[in-house]
């Protein structure tokens, strides 16, 4: 397992959807909120913040999905993943290492962009009216969501092997936004679709703000690691049922 | 005799198409093995298997004797290299690269042996040309390259030679003899070019429809293959004493026949048989190689 992580990390440092991803929402992510703080002068800084939890309720799930797939999808490709089962390397233990590489990923290429951006919050925005407790629960609420949905993305990536996974991860991300801004319109009591919607940073966007406490946040975190983890389960049981070329 | 390799009644079915169909085989330790079989005999299924790429519907299969499924094997797994089908490679890293990310796979302290098996396969002078960009053969090394890492005890080549230009099928030839004399490394060897492997593998396993039509030494295949001169005559008892008075090599081969392996001078044997009134009823000169040979075996309706 230790030999797998420690390849895993240094292919995926090497790697060009890593910066790409960095890159890509560092500087989209400080477009936005630019564009948004140069044209409403008024928009105080709580407002900016509120814009960059929509951010990375969306944008910031989208993207590093999206890198943790095609670092994937670079095995199956290539067919490179034979080698570690070749010399022994267990089925098991090659899903947890893609699943804590990803998720290291995930975290640093979100806290990187984000941080930078509310650190120049921090220094040129009024963020007086932030309370601690808001943000704690909804950096909680994030990060709980974006490692579920990593574990997702990395379960479809077992099952699809290869680059068309990153296709049905964004057919699958547009469906759930579909899915929830209609749900959220038209059946917003059903308890079901509320649960569902504590699942999936798509079903938190527009829901998450530092103005309030969100809505039940401990729910919500529990539905993300309890869906995360269903995820993690079910792609241990799919790769060791997989017949690989 | 030690055994690498062994299947008992191993059985592989992908929904309504069973690809081995109770396929037993015993690959001896230090041994080329070559695995024969026509397209769709279940080469390329039972080498999937054995890597643990594809799991078996039935039947056993034992790796160092680990049993498949218990964990045993995954530590046996760690003494194997294979090269399956297409090499198993990162398209955009280079050579070196790809066996670097083997060695950290493997969980080898440091990279020394890189250059050497570079050099061993031919890529020493690609520097920073992505393997991408290699051609077939190139792919072809490093693969073999990347099998060779954290030097295995046991080599698996499914058709390594394709794509090889002439000079590279020598000396993947050269390689495979030099690992298996000087490393003792076994190797199962598949390959549709008969000749070639004719000309390395010390043992044979014949696959047709999905399980062993027979598994057979080099002697053995050399014996069954030697070119000999079938003589049909009226009294076998009197070829017999014939030629065990000249020394000849015989098999009596059948009520009136007899395979001689040599090349005797037919009217001095005609004379010799006649003083006791045997007749030569028919002769003719047999020579089967191993083509022929695994066309008498398995039917001879397609190609090996």
């Amino acid at each position: 397992m230790r030999n797998l992580l420690r390849t895993d990390f240094v292919r995926m440092l090497r790697s060009k959807s890593f910066y790409i991803a960095l890159i890509g929402l560092t500087a989209g992510t400080f477009f936005l909120v630019s564009v948004q703080g140069t044209d409403n002068a008024e928009l105080p800084g709580l407002g900016i913040v509120n814009l960059l939890c929509s951010v990375a309720m969306f944008m910031v799930p989208v993207v590093v999905s999206g890198a943790v797939m095609s670092f994937i999808a670079a095995e199956f490709n290539g067919n490179a993943i034979r080698n570690k089962l070749i010399v022994g390397h267990s089925r098991t233990n090659v899903f947890l290492s893609w699943s804590a590489v990803s998720i290291a990923e995930a975290i640093v290429v979100s806290v990187i962009p984000l941080g930078l951006v509310s650190v120049a919050l921090a220094m040129f925005a009024d963020t007086s009216g932030l309370v601690a407790k808001n943000v704690i629960a909804a950096a909680g609420i994030f990060f709980c969501l974006l490692i579920s949905r990593i574990l997702l993305s990395v379960l479809l990536s077992v099952l699809m092997q290869g680059s068309k996974a990153l296709l049905i991860n964004y057919i699958l991300t547009y469906a759930l936004l579909v899915f929830f801004v209609i749900t959220q319109e038209f059946a917003g009591d059903n308890k079901i679709i509320s649960l569902l919607a504590r699942c999936f940073p798509e079903g938190q966007m527009g829901r998450l703000s530092v103005d309030s406490m969100p809505d039940r946040p401990g729910l919500t975190m529990l539905c993300a690691v309890v869906f995360g983890l269903f995820c993690a389960v079910l792609g241990v049981c799919a790769f060791k049922k997989k017949d690989l070329s | 005799m030690e055994y690498v390799l062994t299947t008992e009644g191993l059985y592989k079915c992908y929904k309504n198409f069973t690809a081995l169909n109770g396929l037993s085989m015993h690959v001896p330790k230090g041994s080329i093995y070559g695995f024969v079989g026509r397209n769709g005999a279940g080469k390329t299924t039972l080498i999937r298997l054995a890597c643990g790429l594809q799991f078996p519907t039935d039947g056993d299969l034992f790796l160092y004797g680990a049993k498949h499924g218990d964990r045993a094997i995954h530590a046996a797994r760690k003494r194997v290299g294979a090269v399956v089908e297409t090499p198993s490679i990162f398209p955009m890293m280079t050579a070196k690269d790809n066996l670097k990310h083997q060695y950290r796979v493997l969980g080898l302290p440091d990279f020394d042996g890189i250059g050497e098996l570079l050099e061993l396969v031919g890529l020493a002078d690609t520097g920073d040309k992505k393997a991408g960009a290699f051609s077939l053969g190139m792919r072809q090394r490093l693969g073999i390259a990347i099998a060779l890492c954290g030097h295995p005890d046991f080599l698996i080549l499914d058709e390594p030679i394709n794509g090889l230009d002439p000079q590279g099928i020598v000396d993947v030839r050269e390689l495979i003899l030099k690992l298996n004399r000087e490393r003792g490394i076994t190797i199962l060897i598949s390959s549709h070019i008969l000749d070639e492997l004719s000309r390395i593998a010390t043992h044979y396993g014949f696959i047709d429809g999905g399980y062993i039509v027979r598994e057979m030494s080099a002697e053995e295949l050399q014996s069954a293959c030697r070119k000999c001169v079938s003589v049909r005559v009226s009294d076998v008892g009197v070829l017999v004493r014939e030629l065990e008075r000249r020394g000849e090599e015989y098999a009596v081969t059948g009520e009136d026949s007899v395979d001689i392996y040599a090349q005797p001078n037919i009217t001095e044997l005609a004379l010799a048989l006649w003083k006791d009134r045997c007749e030569i009823l028919s002769c003719s000169e047999q020579d089967e190689n191993l083509e022929s040979f695994f066309l008498s075996l398995v039917g001879g309706e397609s190609h090996a």
